[in-house]
């Protein structure tokens, strides 16, 4: 059960980090998110608000034991915590009615930045974790 | 003997040279002096009283026993650089070289009596006609428009290097020379009149000066705007084609009685001017009315520009060097002269010049002590795609655009009996893209004009040859839509509907159901009507213009004849661009934060309601068509259903604020038992590191526990 519940979670992480990462790249261009592409991403925000806690809760115990995890999947796991952490803190206070224009202007930009981080952050989680199955799977087909 | 026979000549070369030299000199002098300016000024803040020489188009002084008028280019152009100030903004609205700059409001031709408000412009903007290539010939433009410009271009004359009209549709050129109007030479020139912004306030007479421009009197018109004497005579009242070099005719131009008491004891008048011009100058031209269902909404109701009310006036952002390329206000403006003008717009002044330097002192935001907005909780991406102006410009949006009137289309400022739904019909505020692709109010207008069809592409046809080739088959007197459209009630419809006995009675008598009868049977009627009578003025077109297919715009449907007699049918054209909507940006009056849209959370905007969004405009035109009303997000280009999915992400975002709240508690958790695991971690590992160095063998153990 625990097997697929992190399967899961890992591919939903995954997908959702795709589709926000994919809808910000015209930012990088120069332009900025509009239409379609903004509506997608504020969706795919809303699924990373559920995922990403429900993902830190249930792979919090393993990555704080280096017995439990392999340590690309450590790093992943902590630099994505962060890395979300910032990103959804950065536009909660856009949404509160305190931030100027300015700060709101800063704290988007923070967005951007914390929200790029996310995806080698991601990568590292998916790299670690599959590397960690590996290492599993060959330790319980190993005879002794 | 020998030295005195060779040196005479070389002599006298000398003092030649030496003359020549010191002329040149002397003349340089006179003309340019060390700022390389000719012109004199007087670098002080303080007026500079003019007590001046008046002077007429040939140069003459004017006493108080002339008869001619005063000329601005010889009075002012003596002190001022009129050639410079001649290219400025206000000046070139009639030059086909001038830049064209950002879409404004165009010159729309109208014409009651044949339905007609033709958007016109010299510039190259969209959806709007060259007067050239439809033969409206600048001395009709000036005759038309001069009372709603201060002169210049081609209103002063200045044909000679552009023609009139497209050579191809002058009738008085010949291989390709154009000549210009002979009128020119009757009216005179409407050269740019100083005094209209730099009067004193209530100096200048700006009625006056519409009442010369409208009887042809052009070259009289600065006189009569200072009322520097009465004009007697009309220049309108001299027949077309009269000679104006025949003595007879001359003597019929109009003539000044100057006022004796004008001029002082030295001969000289005191022009009471001043340097920036006030608010009320601009107003002759630049005044909106807004018209609600009652007619013309009285000024009370509406408060002023909120800059205004703090104090400021026009000229404070719409400013101007010598060259009067005056700043307009919008962002991303390059004014001609080269100046930075970025803080003389909304965002720069309020939030400085985007991308700037801010050691740059004049890029820093809060100008004129501006203050800087909050937008506490607005994100970031309104910024990107609305304009200041369309949360803060403009009359307050309702359900649907409002009729507007403008001084440029209307002619507000001459004193008249408006209702508001007088022709052009324009429309507001329509929040649809500029050029800048970010949402902007816009005025808007649907043109109205008779056409012949070439090649599915509608070509107008100039406004005199429609009043007349159409005279006796639309038979208007006055007012196409209140003739036609609109025409008044038999008495027999009166009797039918409400009795021989109330037939009489006034029609604010009547009752609702009444009236609601009485106005279905006047649309009926005026359906008839309008089909009979501009299917006779479409053949009588066809016929006086040899044309294959004439046929009348209006509200973006295009009527030609029908196959039955005295019927319309609606065609397609090849383009659509002659027959859409014509938009240009408006950006006053500013309302305060308090009356901004938006004040009221997210959803006053992101709902079905949201005006921005859900408001309407209907394309209106003379002709009786009800079109179905366009929505503001159809204009932007938004699709439906993307809009519905915003909407509905909107209606959550307050439970969603709590979900991403403890979305982030459950992190901060997180994060901090990491942290803390790392922390005991350390610490355990220095325990044991001490452990380990006072008892080696515990090590031992902790390793093969591992």
């Amino acid at each position: 059960m625990m097997i697929w519940i992190d399967r899961i979670l890992l591919l939903a992480i995954v997908v959702i980090v795709a589709v926000l990462t994919a809808t910000a790249l015209p930012v990088l261009a120069g332009h900025h998110l509009g239409g379609t592409m903004l509506l997608l991403h504020m969706m795919a925000s809303g699924a990373l608000v559920f995922a990403l806690p429900a993902a830190a809760i249930v792979w919090l115990s393993r990555n704080i034991n280096s017995a439990t995890s392999d340590f690309i999947q450590r790093c992943g796991f902590w630099a994505l915590i962060v890395t979300g952490f910032a990103t959804i803190a950065t536009v909660f206070f856009c949404m509160l009615p305190y931030p100027s224009t300015q700060t709101m202007h800063q704290l988007i930009n923070w967005h951007g930045w914390s929200g790029f981080a996310m995806v080698p952050a991601t990568v590292l989680l998916a790299i670690g974790s599959l590397r960690w199955r590996r290492i599993q799977a060959t330790r319980s087909a190993t005879p002794g | 003997m020998r030295v005195r026979q060779i040196s005479r000549p070389v002599l006298g070369i000398l003092l030649l040279a030496v003359f020549l030299s010191t002329v040149t000199q002397l003349t340089c002098r006179s003309g340019y002096a060390a700022d390389g300016s000719k012109y004199a000024h007087s670098d002080s803040d303080a007026r500079f009283l003019h007590h001046i020489d008046l002077y007429d188009a040939d140069n003459r002084k004017i006493t108080s026993e002339s008869t001619t008028p005063y000329s601005s280019v010889k009075t002012c152009g003596r002190c001022h650089d009129y050639e410079t100030i001649s290219h400025g903004w206000h000046f070139n609205a009639f030059d086909p070289d001038a830049k064209s700059g950002r879409e404004g409001e165009p010159w729309i031709w109208t014409d009651a009596r044949t339905g007609t408000q033709l958007p016109l412009s010299y510039r190259d903007w969209s959806h709007t006609f060259d007067p050239r290539e439809i033969g409206i010939t600048a001395w009709q433009m000036t005759e038309k428009f001069g009372g709603r410009i201060p002169g210049g271009s081609m209103a002063a004359g200045a044909v000679a290097a552009v023609p009139e009209v497209s050579p191809s549709l002058d009738a008085s050129s010949a291989d390709g020379e154009v000549i210009p109007s002979p009128r020119w030479k009757l009216s005179g020139t409407l050269d740019i009149d100083c005094m209209i912004c730099h009067a004193q306030s209530g100096a200048y007479d700006f009625n006056q000066r519409r009442e010369q421009i409208e009887e042809h009197n052009f070259a009289w018109a600065p006189t009569a705007g200072l009322r520097l004497g009465t004009i007697d005579g009309k220049v309108s009242r001299i027949k077309e084609g009269s000679d104006p070099e025949d003595d007879a005719i001359k003597a019929k131009l109009p003539k000044v009685s100057y006022n004796p008491r004008r001029f002082n004891s030295d001969g000289t008048v005191f022009m009471d001017l001043i340097r920036e011009p006030s608010s009320n100058a601009c107003y002759q031209c630049h005044s909106n009315r807004i018209v609600g269902d009652k007619g013309i909404e009285q000024r009370w109701v509406h408060d002023e520009d909120v800059h205004l009310r703090a104090g400021m006036s026009c000229a404070d952002c719409h400013r101007n060097g010598i060259d009067h390329h005056i700043s307009r206000g919008f962002e991303g403006e390059e004014n001609p002269s080269g100046t930075l003008v970025q803080t003389l717009s909304c965002t720069g002044c309020h939030l400085g010049a985007q991308g700037s330097d801010a050691d740059t002192i004049s890029l820093r935001a809060g100008r004129l002590g501006s203050p800087t907005p909050m937008h506490a909780g607005l994100p970031p991406v309104h910024f990107e795609k609305l304009a200041c102006t369309a949360c803060h410009g403009g009359p307050a949006p309702r359900d649907e655009a409002l009729r507007l009137m403008t001084s440029l289309a209307h002619g507000l400022g001459d004193k008249g009996h408006r209702d508001g739904f007088e022709l052009p019909a324009i429309q507001g505020p329509v929040f649809t893209k500029g050029a800048s692709e970010k949402i902007h109010p816009h005025r808007a207008v649907w043109p109205a004009y008779w056409a012949t069809v070439v090649d599915g592409v509608a070509k107008p046809i100039a406004p005199e040859k429609v009043y007349d080739a159409t005279r006796k088959s639309l038979r208007v007197r006055k007012d196409f839509v209140d003739e036609l459209v609109l025409p008044k009630w038999s008495s027999k419809d009166l009797k039918e509907v409400l009795g021989d006995d109330r037939a009489r009675i006034p029609s604010e008598e009547w009752s609702d159901d009444e009236r609601q009868k009485l106005e279905k049977i006047q649309r009926e009627n005026g359906e008839t009507l309008f089909a009979e009578k501009v299917s006779a003025a479409l053949a009588s077109l066809e016929k006086e213009l040899e044309a294959e297919q004439a046929v009348y715009i209006s509200g973006g449907v295009v009527y030609a004849r029908g196959e039955e007699p005295d019927t319309l049918t609606s065609i397609q054209l090849a383009s659509k661009d002659d027959i859409d909507m014509v938009s240009w940006p408006m950006a006053h009056n500013v309302r305060p934060s308090g009356w901004s849209l938006g004040i009221k959370g997210c959803t006053e905007c992101h709902s079905d309601g949201g005006k921005i969004f859900a408001s309407t405009v209907s394309p209106v035109g003379p002709a009786p068509n009800v079109a179905e009303p366009i929505t503001m997000a159809t204009l932007q280009g938004m699709d439906a259903n993307q809009r519905l999915a915003w909407n509905q992400l909107f209606s959550g975002r307050k439970t969603f604020k709590y979900i991403i709240f403890t979305s982030l508690a459950l992190l901060l958790m997180t994060l901090l038992v990491g942290a803390g695991a790392i922390g005991a971690k350390a610490m355990g590992a220095g325990v044991a590191n001490v452990q380990g160095q006072t008892h080696p063998e515990s090590t031992t153990e902790n390793e093969v526990t591992a």
